[in-house]
């Protein structure tokens, strides 16, 4: 199987939340790799976060996919879930969390809050295609 | 059939006819019986009317009236003209002057008297009155017959009106009128007798109304008349006429008889042709029913001959063309049968096998039990006897009844029942907690299982450290349990214990540290003899931060100092002392809180200190080295020390080579023998052999090993010898008495000798010695034609140093090839030393090696 995106999930919008800029831009670049030519949106941090969705939204953008870093400086992924899941437009969006560590606690927290899925860094090609390509089909095509 | 055929058209025919005959017969005879009769009753009537006529006419004619006085006298000549000389007279009557007859004289008979005169003169004897005077009216003149003889009749004669008269008749002529008719016989009935000669006629006449009639009579012999009468008018006689029945109807009798035989004419006639017709008819029906019979047995070659023109030929053809149609139906339908027959063998074949597999099914059904239960059992133990705990939750997340037995073992528990979260001695209430939304999120399927499985609890580990004896970890691993439409119904839990896994994996873990320690040591010899140096200095730092008087520490100082410890173990994999370091460090930490406790750390350096001391000091055992001691070590080249004996030699002076020799040259013997000890022990368990360790004597010995170095390395050789061909095995050894383990001692001395130094090393073994005689056997069977009968005992020996010359008959891996001890001998011989056997067979072998030193 080629690791590459199928063709309705290329072109769509990313966000991506993570404190550091280097693990932003390798999230970024896996995309890359994986196909991705869409738009992509970076935050540092949940604050930010909130500012990009707001501005999209405002100019008649949207966000289809977020993969967040669980720790973030001001913030959880349990939170930014928490909040995505309460508006409206951002109810049905997937989100993907990471974290460096294994430990299983947030990781359920998370996924209990609304959180779709998540993998543990390193970052992995495959492993964030799978990912990608379940929770897409899980918010979008709903049995 | 055919018969029945032709009898039931017959049968029918006849029946037919008799049936119309019959009805013919008796029709025709009771119409001719009857017409017969009434014939004959009319005729006899007649008969009768004509009769009475007759009589009246004949009374009429003969009656005569006679007036006579009261005196019945007759005078003869009256007599005389009224009756004939044959007249009988029958009666006499008295008519009265009204025409009334008076009296009769019944049986009155003239009685012819002889007068004296000569004359006959008649008297009437007067008999008895017998009619009743009314009943003659005289002047009607009804004629009356008396019948009161058998003789003939009587005639009333009546009287003329006014007088009495007197009537007389005669009977003769009126019995000639009934004897003239011979068709009917005829009767004078006098119906007023009372004792007639024919009583039952007279009465039944008598009885029947109206003047005349007709009737049939049955007399009393059994005669039947066909009567016919007709009464006098005063009804007191009658004139009968009979026939016989028998005669009457004589010739209708003849008239049945002749229309039975024209009957049975007719019917034979009938039979004949009947038969005839019937015979044309079932002929070719029976030719038919024959060709039929043939084609039911299959013969269709035969055909039918119509020989007539009528409704059989028609059926012939008919009959013909199905016969064709039918044959060849049979043909297309054995071209079938053919074909079908195969089909209906395979069906029977495979029928038999259904009723074979039938029978057999339950048979097989319980055999299939049988195994499944073994199946079962086997599973059942198989699983169990894993190390494997095998568990099943539901979505409570409690344990079902469905577990190992090792599962009880591996959690010290029975898990039936309870919740994962217990079972795995989790306490913390958010640990707990997480485990439960986990167990919620797989089963409401929230992330496919396979991505949520890494979530749950990976392991269970009891005791903190794996060298501990209470140390467990046991792996959990997930497996969904999924219901027909694919939903999680279970999650199956599995429990592995990889405690060994684990401390195999620490063990190894901690050897490559050891074994990078090493290296890093050997490679920084001089720079970790400075760090020895420098603990040495901290450890008295250390001690010196607490003070014993006013039991107070120096925290800050001691936590650097650890610190620095810590650091510098760390950097030469020195783990355990890394580890002691860290510790301290938490414990000075504590200090600060608990003052009390600050006169343990004098304790806890000392034991710190010792630690340190015993590693070192295995490290300067392992490594040969002087770490502990401060003796800081160098590896210097060969060739430069070389360049140095050689500046020692040319100076001359004996102190500085014995110096030099002493210091840099020369080594302890021990050195080059100990090396193969632990050798020996590996050989001795692969040749199944036990041997205690070498004991080596006198082994510090000082010697120049240069020379020596060909001898040592071939010395194996006969440390092998001793344990392949001298020293028992155990069993062997235990019957010759001796200890089960063999030993093997090393001698080394100095000797001097005729002015010449030699190093003797002598290798003895306790074993069974070498036989000189197995030897010559030996020798004998190598080299047949040489004659070995001269040579002493003692000198078979010293053959085992021969090359290729061996005792074993097969090959082994470390002797017996017999080039060692020839290599053995070699060396010696290089360096022009000498070699000793001494052998006592079954007590021990030793050989002693002198070595000149140069």
């Amino acid at each position: 199987m080629a690791l590459e995106l199928p063709d309705h999930l290329r072109e769509i919008t990313f966000l991506i939340v993570d404190d550091m800029s280097f693990y932003r831009s390798l999230v970024e670049q896996t995309l890359g790799n994986l196909g991705h030519v869409g738009k992509i949106y970076s935050a540092k941090d949940l604050k930010e976060a909130i500012n990009i969705v707001n501005e999209v939204y405002k100019t008649g953008g949207r966000i289809d996919f977020v993969i967040a870093d669980y720790h973030l400086s001001d913030s959880t992924g349990v939170e930014l879930a928490k909040k995505m899941r309460a508006q409206k437009v951002l109810k049905n969006i997937p989100i993907v969390i990471f974290s460096t560590d294994d430990n299983s606690n947030n990781i359920i927290e998370a996924i209990d809050a609304g959180v779709d899925n998540f993998f543990f860094k390193p970052i992995k090609d495959e492993i964030l295609l799978e990912k990608i390509n379940f929770c897409w089909n899980k918010r979008n095509n709903p049995k | 059939m055919i018969k029945s055929l032709k009898v039931k058209i017959l049968s029918i025919l006849i029946g037919l006819l008799v049936v119309t005959v019959s009805f013919n017969l008796i029709y025709s005879y009771r119409l001719f019986i009857n017409d017969k009769k009434s014939y004959i009753f009319e005729a006899g009537l007649r008969q009768s009317e004509n009769l009475n006529d007759q009589v009246y006419f004949k009374i009429k004619e003969h009656t005569t009236f006679l007036r006579l006085p009261e005196s019945i006298y007759l005078d003869p000549a009256i007599s005389q003209k009224v009756l004939g000389k044959n007249d009988e007279i029958l009666a006499i009557g008295q008519v009265d002057s009204e025409g009334r007859i008076v009296s009769v004289t019944k049986n009155a008979y003239l009685i012819q008297r002889q007068k004296s005169s000569g004359k006959a003169s008649f008297e009437i004897n007067e008999g008895d009155a017998f009619l009743s005077p009314s009943i003659f009216k005289v002047n009607q003149l009804h004629p009356a017959i008396l019948k009161n003889s058998a003789k003939g009749y009587a005639y009333f004669l009546k009287s003329n009106a006014g007088n009495y008269n007197f009537f007389f008749t005669t009977a003769d002529s009126i019995d000639n009128i009934f004897k003239s008719n011979s068709l009917f016989s005829n009767l004078y009935l006098n119906l007023g007798d009372p004792k007639p000669q024919h009583p039952l006629l007279t009465s039944a006449v008598k009885n029947l109304p109206g003047e005349k009639g007709t009737f049939e009579f049955r007399t009393e012999d059994d005669q039947e008349l066909l009567v016919s009468f007709v009464k006098s008018s005063g009804g007191s006689h009658a004139v009968v006429s009979y026939m016989p029945k028998e005669r009457a109807f004589q010739i209708t009798s003849d008239l049945v008889i002749q229309a039975i035989l024209f009957g049975l004419f007719l019917l034979s006639i009938l039979i004949t042709i009947g038969v005839y017709f019937s015979s044309s008819i079932t002929t070719p029906i029976l030719e038919l029913t024959k060709l039929a019979g043939e084609f039911s047995r299959g013969e269709f070659g035969q055909k039918f001959i119509p020989k007539t023109n009528d409704e059989i030929a028609v059926l012939g053809n008919t009959f013909n063309n199905m016969n064709l149609e039918i044959e060849s139906l049979l043909e297309v339908k054995e071209e079938m049968i053919k074909s079908k027959a195969l089909i209906i063998k395979d069906l029977e074949e495979a029928k038999a096998k259904l009723e074979d597999y039938s029978q057999n099914l339950e048979k097989k059904v319980k055999q299939r039990t049988i195994e499944i239960k073994k199946a079962n059992v086997f599973m059942g133990a198989m699983v169990n006897s894993l190390d494997q705990g095998l568990m099943v939750f539901d979505k409570s997340l409690r344990c079902q009844s469905i577990y190992t037995t090792v599962c009880e073992k591996l959690f010290s528990l029975v898990p039936n029942g309870k919740p994962l979260y217990e079972i795995i001695g989790l306490r913390n209430p958010k640990d707990i907690e997480s485990v439960k939304k986990w167990a919620n999120l797989i089963f409401t399927a929230v992330a496919p299982f396979e991505h949520m499985a890494p979530l749950g609890p990976k392991s269970v580990v009891t005791g903190t450290n794996y060298y501990d004896e209470d140390f467990k970890h046991i792996a959990l691993k997930y497996h969904p349990m999924k219901d027909q439409n694919n939903n999680i119904e279970n999650i199956v839990v599995l429990a592995s214990d990889v405690t060994k896994e684990i401390r195999s994996i620490e063990i190894s873990k901690e050897k490559e540290a050891y074994a990078k320690m090493i290296v890093k040591i050997l490679n920084n010899k001089a720079q970790f003899q400075l760090f020895v140096n420098y603990v040495k200095v901290i450890f008295e730092n250390l001690s010196s931060c607490y003070n014993e008087q006013e039991e107070t520490l120096n925290c800050e100082q001691a936590l650097q100092l650890f610190h620095t410890l810590n650091g510098g173990f760390g950097l030469y994999n020195l783990f355990e002392l890394q580890d002691l370091a860290r510790k301290n460090e938490f414990s000075v930490t504590d200090f600060k809180n608990q003052k009390d406790e600050i006169n343990k750390f004098p304790a806890i350096i000392a034991y710190f200190e010792s630690r340190f001391i015993m590693n070192i000091k295995h490290i300067d055992e392992l490594l040969q080295t002087h770490f502990l001691d401060g003796n800081i070590t160098r590896e210097i080249e060969w060739s430069k020390i070389y360049s140095l004996k050689q500046l020692i030699d040319k100076s001359g002076s004996a102190e500085l080579i014995e110096e030099y020799y002493d210091n840099l040259v020369t080594e302890p013997v021990i050195k080059y023998i100990e090396q193969y000890s632990d050798q020996l022990m590996t050989l001795a368990k692969e040749s199944s052999k036990s041997i205690k360790p070498v004991i080596i004597r006198n082994g510090e010995l000082k010697i120049d090993p240069a020379p020596f170095m060909e001898f040592f390395s071939v010395l194996i050789h006969v440390f092998k010898n001793c344990i392949e061909h001298g020293i028992e095995s155990v069993s062997a050894r235990e019957k010759a008495g001796k200890p089960p383990e063999g030993q093997i001692e090393v001698e080394c001395a100095k000797i001097i000798e005729d002015g010449t130094s030699y190093l003797t090393i002598s290798i003895q073994d306790d074993g069974g010695g070498i036989d000189p005689k197995r030897i010559k056997a030996k020798l004998e069977q190598l080299y047949p034609n040489e004659d070995f009968s001269n040579i002493p005992p003692e000198e078979f020996i010293n053959k085992i140093f021969d090359p290729y010359f061996t005792t074993n008959d097969k090959l082994r891996t470390h002797s017996g090839r017999g080039v060692g001890m020839s290599a053995v001998k070699d060396a010696v011989d290089n360096l022009n030393g000498t070699i000793r056997i001494e052998s006592k067979l079954g007590r021990r072998t030793k050989f002693v090696f002198s070595l000149p030193l140069s």
